[in-house]
């Protein structure tokens, strides 16, 4: 039996599933209809309800061909579904993971077609950041237009809004400094805008582990030399280097689509001297073979002319033609799998947790923690002062000595007596003196 | 060269899966190139998932740190048995250090398959296994086990003393296929059932591939095997499937 939300809407299938919720695909009995239902799961405290209700306030207000529309909103025990209008097509991931990339001209399109849908949803008042551009949340319908969907991560007012301070995006397409700060703002747009252009272009993932982002032109060489340089300014660190509206980056879009026809006869001129020189050379080779050599010309004076045309269009092709070469591939990701029960992820994994531990620590979060725990917190250094994991059972060689440091700020109020005890394999029971320590204030 | 992979990855009866694999495809200025690995902890000792994990993230960043550049810059075979073989005996002595910073012993089987250029090489510690299947259901292992016979490990990649790894290299002509499986894959079956279903002629898509490994790996099942299976199997084809990138 199928289930029915709301007496309304019959579920039919699950269209995607996430940490915040899940997306089904129901039928509207009432108008006989298919809809998108988005349950958002588990929304038991107030601050995750009102984060969902947040998408629903940004989402009422917006009224665009690429947008999805709300047609209804309500909570079903400790679920709150969303109704959206239903998207028929496929996603750009999926496009990318058939087709590899995406046409120049397609490309060019889409990003237009994307700097429009984003600039109205800057333009609203207060502006609206969509925060999470990425080619899952850009669906492809049959006619080759484009849609926006998934607005969890979008948020009204960035600018003097204090309180939104979430870590949202997808790494790879986020901004760096919506990680850094967590302060999002049009030119984060206009960066994921970037790296989604650079992947329809190339087919590489910005979120391949190995792959960092080139600039387009040395994956193919078709590509404009105008596109590539919008694309390393979308995509700068510094977001005020970065265009400052979807309107000047939609204006330099349609400017590399312009054919520039000085720019190809440049080309053709460039690469039909290197070739003529290299066909004298060939003729000035063979013809005087054809009509023969006295023996006592060869080689020389016969080759004289031959190597000095091969010479020309070796140092020609050196100085003109060395960047000029079609096809010029780095390395592309084509699969990957990599299946591990390993309970420590790699040191890739370990980086990106190092940053985010850094980022806790930055924000004195892991100060409270531990004070929060009751505990009183012992590190363990070795000679040379690295700090040890004091884990239970574990077996720790040492030829010297043992460091055990009390970081002052674990410290409860008041005095506290401290001694040592071991055990050694036998049972047998060493202790040390008793230490009485207390805090400085 | 057209390169179709597929992957199973099982932990059958056991509680957890102490079996790892790794497979990448990537294509470079030399043409398309490969890295499949299979790796399978030692049952008996602790920590089987690390130590399996670990030596196949140790060949993920060898192969795109060393390896690849290698291969780009027209390197033969030699030179990649010495990268691998740098990788081996690094993996080795950061085991060694684990393992003593814990105290205790742990270790893995390891077969790795590269290819490049129609070229293949392989390198191999334990009783994991690398088949070659070719036209006409014929197999042939690759590797030769490095077992007692019973459960027994003569060789293996861990907190022991370096062993050098068995290297075998050869070409690629016309269609061949590739299967590299931990002992709980292939244990209770025999060479003419693995050739009978993956034949090279009919493998053609990766779904089929999954579908065909998953097939010999419930007939073991049902025969009684209760191991961490693990299989993956790579077809190389004549002509290129698709248009060449750029």
């Amino acid at each position: 039996m199928k289930q029915i939300l709301c007496n309304k809407y019959e579920v039919q299938k699950t269209i995607a599933e996430g940490g915040m919720g899940v997306v089904y695909l129901v039928k509207d009995l009432h108008l006989d209809k298919p809809a998108a239902v988005k349950v958002s799961k588990n929304a038991k405290s107030e601050s995750e309800r009102a984060y969902i209700l947040k998408e629903v306030e940004v989402l009422k207000k917006l009224s665009h061909p690429s947008l999805p529309a709300v047609i209804d909103f309500f909570q079903e025990g400790e679920n709150i579904c969303l109704v959206m209008e239903y998207i028929e097509g496929i996603t750009l991931k999926e496009h990318l993971a058939r087709s590899g990339r995406v046409q120049l001209h397609q490309a060019v399109r889409w990003a237009v077609e994307l700097t429009r849908t984003l600039g109205y949803l800057h333009s609203r008042n207060p502006p609206v950041i969509y925060r999470d551009l990425k080619p899952a949340n850009i669906m492809i319908q049959a006619d080759g237009t484009i849609r926006l969907v998934d607005f969890g991560a979008a948020f009204a007012g960035a600018y003097g809004q204090e309180g939104e301070q979430l870590l949202v995006g997808t790494p790879g397409y986020g901004a760096p400094e919506q990680w850094q700060s967590a302060g999002a703002g049009k030119e984060s747009d206009i960066y994921a805008l970037g790296a989604v252009l650079h992947e329809m272009l190339t087919g590489i993932s910005p979120q391949s582990r190995f792959m960092e982002r080139r600039p387009v032109r040395e994956y193919d060489k078709s590509i404009p030399r105008e596109l590539e340089k919008v694309i390393g300014v979308c995509t700068r660190r510094n977001p005020s280097e970065r265009y400052r509206s979807m309107e000047q980056l939609r204006e330099a879009l349609l400017n590399c689509g312009r054919k520039k026809w000085g720019e190809q006869l440049r080309f053709f001129i460039r690469r039909g001297v290197g070739r003529l020189l290299v066909l004298a050379a060939v003729l000035r080779t063979i013809l005087p073979f054809l009509q023969g050599v006295k023996a006592a010309d060869f080689p020389f004076p016969c080759l004289e002319m031959p190597l000095f045309y091969f010479g020309a269009a070796f140092a020609y092709r050196a100085l003109f033609l060395r960047n000029m070469r079609e096809r010029k591939v780095r390395v592309r990701q084509e699969k990957s799998v990599f299946l591990t029960q390993k309970k420590f992820p790699g040191i890739y994994v370990a980086c990106i947790f190092a940053l985010f531990l850094s980022a806790a620590a930055a924000a004195g979060k892991s100060a409270s923690a531990r004070e929060d725990s009751g505990k009183l917190w012992v590190e363990m250094r070795d000679d040379e002062g690295r700090k040890m994991l004091l884990r239970e059972g574990t077996v720790y060689r040492t030829d010297k000595r043992i460091r055990f440091d009390i970081p002052a700020r674990d410290m409860p109020e008041g005095e506290l007596a401290l001694w040592l005890m071991a055990r050694d394999e036998k049972g047998a029971v060493y202790e040390s003196r008793v230490f009485l320590i207390e805090k400085e204030n | 060269m057209r390169l179709v992979s597929g992957v199973y990855w099982d932990k059958g009866r056991r509680e957890e899966n102490q079996d790892s694999l790794v497979l990448e495809q990537v294509y470079t200025r030399g043409g398309r190139v490969l890295l499949a690995a299979v790796s399978d902890g030692i049952g008996g000792l602790p920590e089987g998932e690390t130590a399996s994990g670990f030596i196949v993230e140790m060949l993920l960043e060898t192969f795109y740190h060393q390896a690849l550049s290698l291969i780009e810059r027209g390197k033969g075979k030699r030179a990649l048995e010495r990268c691998l073989l740098r990788c081996f005996f690094e993996t080795n002595q950061l085991l060694n250090q684990y393992a003593q910073g814990k105290g205790i012993r742990l270790g893995a089987t390891v077969s790795v398959l590269l290819i490049w250029r129609r070229n293949y090489l392989v390198a191999h510690l334990g009783d994991s296994r690398i088949y070659r299947l070719s036209r006409h259901q014929r197999i042939r292992q690759l590797t030769q086990d490095h077992s007692d016979g019973g459960n027994g490990l003569l060789k293996c990649l861990g907190s022991f003393p370096y062993q050098r790894p068995d290297l075998s290299a050869g070409r690629i002509r016309g269609k061949a296929g590739f299967l590299l499986c931990s002992d709980g894959f292939f244990r209770c079956l025999d060479k003419s059932t693995i050739a009978e279903i993956l034949r090279v002629e009919e493998t053609e898509g990766e779904e089929q591939i999954g579908k065909r490994l998953k097939e010999l790996a419930g007939l073991g099942i049902r025969q009684g095997e209760t191991d961490n299976s693990t299989a993956l199997y790579v077809r190389c084809g004549t002509q290129s499937g698709r248009r060449r990138f750029g």
